[in-house]
């Protein structure tokens, strides 16, 4: 590992190679704190040609390779691997190119989601996916997990938005599909990379789409005196063709430790859960919207409504939506962070059966998600010094990610499989799919040392007997 | 053993026949129709070394030149209906030899509005528009067909029959290979089912037109509009004659939505643009907008793709090289989306169509559709690592080459 360092010493410099144990401690995890692995190496290139030269070193080496934006992702996909380097963004974040007029920015890959908005806003555009983590997280591990957000209930997860990339192969080659195209030109590769968890190789340079933006925004907060009510009038509005740009619930656990948090936002403690509704477009749009939508929410009994008066408390609505799992601290020390996807006319039942799995486990639950795209986070706060605590959240989680896929939904809706569902692609997918998608990595990198152990079941790469397609 | 030989063995009548190409070339026709007929074929013609090209109903097969090569054309046509329609939801899951239209009948029924809205020209299927990522006239308000994709079941060209995705709006679990398929033209498998995310359906629909005769002042005016916070359908520009005087630039516009939305929309542009009166359209002329991207006369013809600042230029670049041999253009553009299609007529002038094409080719963002030898013109655009990438993940979900030499990506 020494001659290694050296090696990569020689082309990222001193400081763009961590190799000081000490130093290396705050890499071992990324957001999910269960899994733990200290890495040989972390390097920090600055732009692709750096990126490329110590991948080509690292191919010589025989050495597996995972890369890391903010290390916010909540499924494992950043955890560093036995005997393994991680390469992180963290010195690639210059703004590259902004052209308002085409509407389009071209980043490194560890700008920080919002900062690419704020730089847009005299513009009067925004990025528009707006994960939970957007002060922290990088336009590159968006990439990496094709994040989603609140609002991308309206404009789509980051696939959508993301219009080129550049990459650094298992090999250190460099491939420039950085367009800005309409379309792919041949086959979607881009598309492709997108949300593949840094299985094929690490994206140094995103080309994003910017949309205008809205002329007009308006934030109701509805509250409800039963989470299920709330679920169902999600599910009448998604019914009604209605189009909000974002549909969030909190439950009742939740806006305790968000109001006792620095996140407060003034939601009403006695609710057992709030809906949060976001309204945009032109004025005209907005109104008949909200007329519609308060008529379906009086239906399911809501308490009361109230729109945001201003910017200010549209912020603090949005903070404490946002803030809700770093609240979550205030309940127990850990948190367990479930991310399944259900169709959404199955909202209330498989919220309520969410909320039986962990009663039973004597678990405690606390609900937020992204109810208008059927993106669910049960939230299981936990002791992970309780051996037998970590057991029933580990139960618990399969349980409820079972119940969801049975449901006709999925493992994931934004967090990515990373190491913490690998397993669990099994029940989503039949082994035909599991081993095409094997197939499909191993063209991306047949040596497989690109974030290895990652998002298929190990099993399932282990029986692909066929020949590798470098043959 | 000659392919159709091969075919009886494996399908019943019902699933084998025969299709004409346009050069008058017939081949042998397999339809499976069960997923399990389609693994079987698929297995069939990849030991037996034979090359098929995948179809629907074979709409864009004059548009899609067929290699030599092929012994067998494989149609999705057997694989019919849908299979889950949920209003409540907004998505619909159907198999892919269901025609375009027939889903759209449905899903309209549940008030939902099925994107990309295409040209019925030809009876489209589910699995002809996904793998040619078709185009709409919607696409300016509702995104590429990619973006609307939700999942795919595919056969590949070793007969694996496999899964991407789901019926779900929002789902990132595992690879995205029903992006990978969309538009690859049948070159990695033949899809067999698709699911799709749905639009709701306007309740007001309004299409404006007016004319404008100088051409710098119509793109001008697209640039008026794009820059309003009017979200229209459909924004193009279509000149008929490049000729001097011959033809005004007409220019489209399509509002949907909200009927209190509509008319504030139609007031900001009809504002915006200068006093230009729009003419409303009745409403029979939507099926004429839906076949913008038609070419039934099968001129040659070049599609154009440009950042939007810069497409305007690249038609500039046509126009002149058509002006400068003898040569009528017509053009047909999506400013806002920044593509356009230019379809080219000789005026009987002493200059031939390679000369013309020597000189467009020479256009950034050129690429040719709709001529006999559209795929070779084009070229592999891919060099380098990419192209490497490419030859492995071809070999990865066809690996004896059943696809790879018969379509355009080939």
């Amino acid at each position: 590992m020494k001659t290694l360092a050296r090696e990569l010493k020689a082309i990222l410099g001193q400081a763009g190679v961590i190799d000081d144990p000490t130093r290396l401690v705050p890499y071992e995890s990324d957001g999910l704190a269960l899994y733990a692995t200290r890495p040989e190496l972390v390097l920090l290139p600055r732009d692709t040609d750096q990126a490329a030269r110590a991948m080509a070193v690292l191919a010589r080496h025989g050495t597996p390779v995972v890369a890391r934006g903010a290390g916010t992702g909540l499924a494992g996909g950043a955890t560093p691997v036995e005997n393994g380097v991680l390469i992180s963004t963290a010195r690639m974040r210059d703004i590259l190119e902004v052209d308002p007029e085409d509407r389009f920015a071209r980043v490194q890959a560890g700008v920080v989601n919002t900062q690419l908005s704020e730089v847009c806003r005299g513009h009067g555009l925004m990025y528009a996916p707006d994960p939970s983590s957007q002060m922290a997280c990088t336009i590159g591990g968006n990439v990496a997990n094709n994040s989603g957000g609140p609002h991308c209930f309206k404009y789509g997860a980051t696939s959508r938005h993301v219009l080129g990339l550049v990459l650094v192969t298992h090999a250190g080659e460099v491939i420039d599909l950085s367009g800005p195209w309409v379309d792919p030109q041949g086959l979607d590769l881009v598309g492709l990379f997108v949300g593949s968890e840094g299985t094929f190789g690490l994206a140094t340079e995103v080309t994003v789409k910017l949309v205008p933006r809205p002329p007009v925004v308006e934030v109701l907060l509805a509250i409800f005196t039963e989470l299920e009510a709330a679920c169902d009038a999600v599910s009448e509005i998604i019914a009604a063709r209605l189009q909000p740009s974002a549909l969030e619930i909190l439950d009742r656990l939740t806006i305790e430790a968000v109001e006792q948090s620095v996140f407060a936002a003034g939601y009403p403690k006695e609710a057992e859960a709030v809906l949060l509704i976001e309204l945009e477009g032109v004025e005209t749009e907005v109104s008949g919207s909200q007329q519609e939508i308060s008529a379906i929410l009086n239906k399911h009994g809501v308490l009361s409504t109230r729109s945001a008066r201003d910017a200010s408390e549209r912020r603090d609505l949005w903070a404490g939506r946002k803030g809700a799992f770093g609240a979550m601290g205030r309940i127990a020390p850990d948190l367990y962070v479930a991310d399944a996807v259900v169709p959404r006319t199955k909202l209330r039942a498989l919220v309520r059966r969410t909320v039986e799995i962990c009663r039973e486990r004597n678990l405690k639950l606390a609900n937020v998600f992204h109810a208008g795209d059927g993106n669910l986070h049960p939230n299981i706060c936990y002791d992970r010094r309780d051996p037998d605590e970590v057991r029933r959240v580990l139960e618990a989680g399969r349980l409820i990610l079972e119940t969801c896929v049975e449901a006709g939904g999925s493992l994931t809706g934004e967090h990515g499989v990373g190491l913490e569902k690998r397993e669990e692609m099994e029940i989503a997918f039949a082994p035909e799919d599991l081993e095409t998608m094997c197939r499909v990595r191993d063209a991306w990198d047949p040596d497989r040392r690109m974030n290895p152990g990652k998002l298929l079941p190990m099993r399932a790469c282990m029986e692909l007997r066929t020949p590798s397609p470098r043959a | 053993m000659e392919p159709s030989a091969r075919l009886e063995q494996l399908l019943s009548a019902a699933e084998i026949g025969t299709f004409r190409l346009g050069d008058g070339r017939e081949l042998p026709l397999a339809a499976p129709a069960s997923f399990g007929a389609w693994s079987e074929l698929l297995s069939l013609l990849s030991r037996d070394g034979l090359r098929a090209l995948p179809l629907g109903n074979g709409s864009k097969l004059e548009r899609r030149p067929v290699h030599s090569e092929i012994d067998v054309l494989v149609s999705t046509r057997n694989l019919a209906g849908i299979l889950q329609y949920e209003p409540g939801d907004g998505t619909v899951t159907a198999l892919a030899g269901t025609e375009w239209h027939a889903i759209e009948a449905v899903v309209s029924a549940g008030s939902h509005h099925l994107t990309p809205d295409v040209s019925p020209a030809g009876a489209p299927t589910l699995g002809g528009v996904v793998a040619s990522a078709q185009a709409g006239i919607d696409r300016l308000r509702w995104g590429p067909l990619r973006d609307n994709v939700l999942g795919i079941r595919f056969v590949s060209g070793d007969g694996r029959v496999a899964r991407s995705g789901g019926a779900l709006v929002k789902n990132v679990t595992g690879y995205d290979l029903h992006r990978l398929h969309c538009g690859a033209e049948g070159s990695l498998g033949v899809v067999l089912e698709a699911s799709l995310r749905l639009a709701p359906q306007p309740s007001e629909r309004r299409i404006l037109r007016t004319r404008i005769a100088d051409r710098s002042e119509a793109w001008q005016a697209c640039r008026t509009l794009g820059r309003l916070d009017v979200q229209p359908w459909t924004l193009c520009l279509r000149n008929e004659d490049s000729r001097p005087g011959q033809s005004p630039w007409e220019l489209t516009l399509l509002l949907a939505g909200r009927q209190a939305v509509v008319d504030w929309e139609q007031r900001e542009a009809e504002a915006a643009v200068g006093g230009a009166s729009f003419e409303q359209l009745p409403a029979e002329a939507y099926d004429d907008l839906r076949t913008f991207a038609d070419n039934p006369r099968g001129r040659p013809a070049l599609g154009l793709q440009a950042r939007p600042s810069q497409l305007e230029a690249r038609i500039e670049q046509a126009l002149q090289a058509c002006t400068a041999r003898g040569w009528r253009l017509e053009t047909r553009a999506h400013p806002r989306i920044a593509s356009a299609l230019l379809l080219f007529e000789p005026l009987g002038g002493e200059s031939s169509f390679e000369e013309l094409e020597l000189s467009l080719a020479r256009i950034e963002g050129a690429r040719w559709r709709d001529l006999p030898r559209a795929q070779a013109k084009n070229g592999q655009r891919l060099t380098g690592p990419a192209a490497e990438l490419v030859r492995r993940l071809r070999a990865s979900l066809d690996p004896r080459g059943v696809f790879a030499r018969c379509t355009p990506h080939g």
